[in-house]
């Protein structure tokens, strides 16, 4: 008893240090991100709140001058939300249709299709991002949500983890909905999506995290502020931090940096709920 | 209401392994035929060759006059229960049965009246609202058979529909299913492997092996005359004691491994080789006589009501069972004199195992 109690204590102390450990930049950042900024200059990193959160978020949120561009924050969450959700939503969807096709109908090349596509894993957005340039400015989509959105849709992870979950659904469901009148489309509606809503969420978690977090690609796509998503803004604004020999904006840098965080920590804890209730109801 | 008609229906899969050699078969309307065999026999192909689960590589198959070699299954007018209940895991219990009526378009209304219908047929009212997984087996099951009655369709299939089942349950829901087709008078067909459930539901029984309509006929004909070895092995429980024996020279009687005889009401070629068969049940114990079978005891089962016996036989030690009523104690290797009559005994041909 003594011993398991001691045992006890070290080992929350050490999970205790863990997450302190992880938070801290975070934490440092956040309560940083509430004092002025001569304020922050003058005594460094700071480990509780000042009194100026309204005054740095309102700025940042709708003062574009503040962001050092001609785009606010607010417009630029807007953005990467749009990419962040079409670019999941998309994903669901197109590996979803491209899985169905795969396990459920018997066409010539089938095996072969999915390997090419699952191949496509070995070959990051990186390697391709010249030509797929070339592409979406050919169509006259630079600048645009749907050239933003549309090149990066296709999913190998998705059709592959869509395809091992369509696998393990047994045979007998779809012939009992053959048995019912159900045709392919109606299977695939009425049946099989409603099973995979755990798939959907996981896969909706990872690719919204994902798309949210894309730099390099939005980067090359817009050259029109407006479009600017969030995470190029952070670029943005710790680039000129040390411009024009003004005091850095760095609790504006820190608000801008909290503001990112905020939208897919939410989304992870929503549909990790979704996620979770859907494992324990649905049984196969 | 309907008949089902099999003419030479073959099966062949694309592996080049043919599952069916052409299954005669004809089903009356109303009439409850169980397909019974060891797993591989291909009873279960021939219950989807119905459904319309499995293609039809040879002969056609009809329900009713119309051929439905190439209709789908939606439109064959047929409900299958399966194995393992197949129900929609994401629907309630009410979803379930009406998800096939939705689908042919029937009306809110006609579809609540014939779900409710069903349900209070099947005893589920309570449990209407309720997802598949929040019930028992039995439960699952009658589920599973209200989505194939409310469609009220012109054939039932059943694959094996109790075997995910519990021993207790089992029964109960055989007796069910068995009140439940009577009620309803649909022509049904039932796969089983099981011979208890095979004898006990069948108005006809179709014994099957390795693709092979083996016998056809009711249940008592097929106990009382198995016209194969394979036949009088699978059903019955134990199953049917096989002996080595030969004919006399003056065709009187047959000669059994130990020198005893048994009569011969039959003409059978003198000399002639060939298997007795003898039910465990059709033994009887009788004091030491002439002519009489004796053996050894090996091993006993007391299952309370009868007594199993297993006994070696004549000096190869083949084996033999003995069925008697009550509880009985031998020792082991104690001797018994056994006898049988001749109009029990079942004869079959050595090298074709078919019945003499």
């Amino acid at each position: 008893m003594y011993q398991s109690k001691w045992r006890s204590i070290t080992n929350h102390l050490i999970l205790i240090l863990g997450s302190l450990f992880m938070i801290a930049p975070v934490w440092i950042a956040l309560v940083s991100s509430t004092h002025t900024r001569e304020f922050l200059f003058q005594n460094g990193l700071q480990f509780w709140f000042g009194g100026h959160f309204l005054e740095n978020y309102g700025a940042i949120l709708f003062d574009s001058s503040a962001t050092k561009g001609r785009v606010t924050a607010l417009e630029m969450l807007f953005n990467s939300m749009v990419l962040g959700l079409g670019f999941a939503i998309g994903k669901v969807i197109i590996s979803m249709m491209a899985a169905y096709a795969i396990v459920y109908f018997r066409f010539k090349l089938a095996v072969p299709l999915f390997w090419m596509i699952f191949a496509t894993l070995l070959l990051p957005l990186e390697v391709r991002i010249v030509p797929s340039y070339e592409v979406v400015a050919k169509l006259g989509l630079l600048n645009t949500y749907t050239g933003l959105i549309l090149p990066l849709i296709a999913s190998a992870t998705g059709t592959f983890f869509f395809r091992q979950f369509f696998r393990s659904v047994p045979d007998e469901l779809l012939e009992a909905a053959r048995l019912d009148g159900a045709g392919p489309l109606r299977f695939f509606i009425d049946i099989l999506v409603p099973l995979s809503v755990t798939m959907i969420a996981a896969i909706f978690i990872i690719m919204f995290v994902v798309g949210w977090n894309q730099y390099l690609w939005p980067l090359l796509m817009t050259t029109d502020d407006q479009l600017y998503t969030i995470v190029i803004g952070i670029k943005q604004v710790y680039n000129s931090l040390y411009e024009g020999g003004q005091i850095p904006q760095f609790p504006k840098a820190f608000a801008l940096t909290i503001m990112a965080t905020i939208p897919p920590v939410l989304v992870v804890v929503i549909f990790q709920r979704m996620f979770v209730k859907g494992l324990v109801e649905t049984e196969k | 209401m309907a008949t089902v008609t099999l003419n030479q229906a073959e099966k062949t899969y694309p592996n080049g392994f043919k599952a069916l050699h052409g299954i005669d078969l004809e089903i009356g309307d109303g009439e409850f035929t169980v397909l019974v065999g060891p797993s591989g026999c291909g009873k279960s192909t021939l219950l989807r060759m119905i459904a319309g689960l499995e293609s039809i590589s040879g002969g056609e198959i009809k329900i009713d006059d119309r051929v439905v070699n190439n209709v789908a299954p939606a439109d064959r007018d047929i409900a299958m229960v399966f194995q393992n209940y197949a129900l929609y895991p994401h629907m309630t219990n009410y979803g379930n049965m009406a998800y096939g009526l939705k689908n042919r378009g029937y009306s809110k209304a006609e579809i609540d009246t014939k779900v409710r219908h069903a349900a209070s047929i099947l005893q589920l009212d309570d449990h209407l609202d309720r997802k598949p997984q929040q019930l028992s087996g039995g439960q699952r099951q009658r589920v599973a058979m209200g989505r194939a009655i409310v469609r009220e369709p012109k054939v039932f299939l059943f694959d094996e529909p109790l075997s995910n089942l519990d021993a207790k349950l089992r029964v109960d829901m055989r007796l069910e299913i068995k009140n439940l087709q009577q009620r309803l008078g649909i022509t049904s067909v039932y796969v089983t492997h099981d011979q208890v459930e095979a004898m006990t539901l069948a108005d006809r029984l179709i014994v099957m092996n390795a693709g092979i309509a083996e016998q056809i006929g009711s249940p008592i004909e097929i106990y009382e005359k198995p016209a194969s070895l394979f036949v009088a092995s699978f059903i019955g429980s134990p199953s049917m004691n096989f002996l080595d024996g030969k004919v006399s020279d003056d065709k009187s009687h047959v000669v059994l491994g130990d020198g005893s005889k048994i009569d011969l009401d039959h003409k059978i070629d003198g000399g002639r080789e060939l298997v007795v068969g003898v039910r465990p049940e059709h033994f009887t114990l009788i004091a030491d006589g002439s002519g009489a079978q004796r053996a050894r005891v090996r091993m006993i089962e007391s299952l309370g009501a009868e007594t199993l016996v297993y006994l070696e036989f004549g000096d190869k030690g083949e084996n033999v069972t003995l069925r008697m009523q009550g509880t009985h104690q031998f020792t082991k290797g104690q001797e018994l004199a056994l006898s049988t009559s001749a109009d029990l005994v079942h004869l079959f041909d050595k090298d074709s195992g078919k019945r003499l």
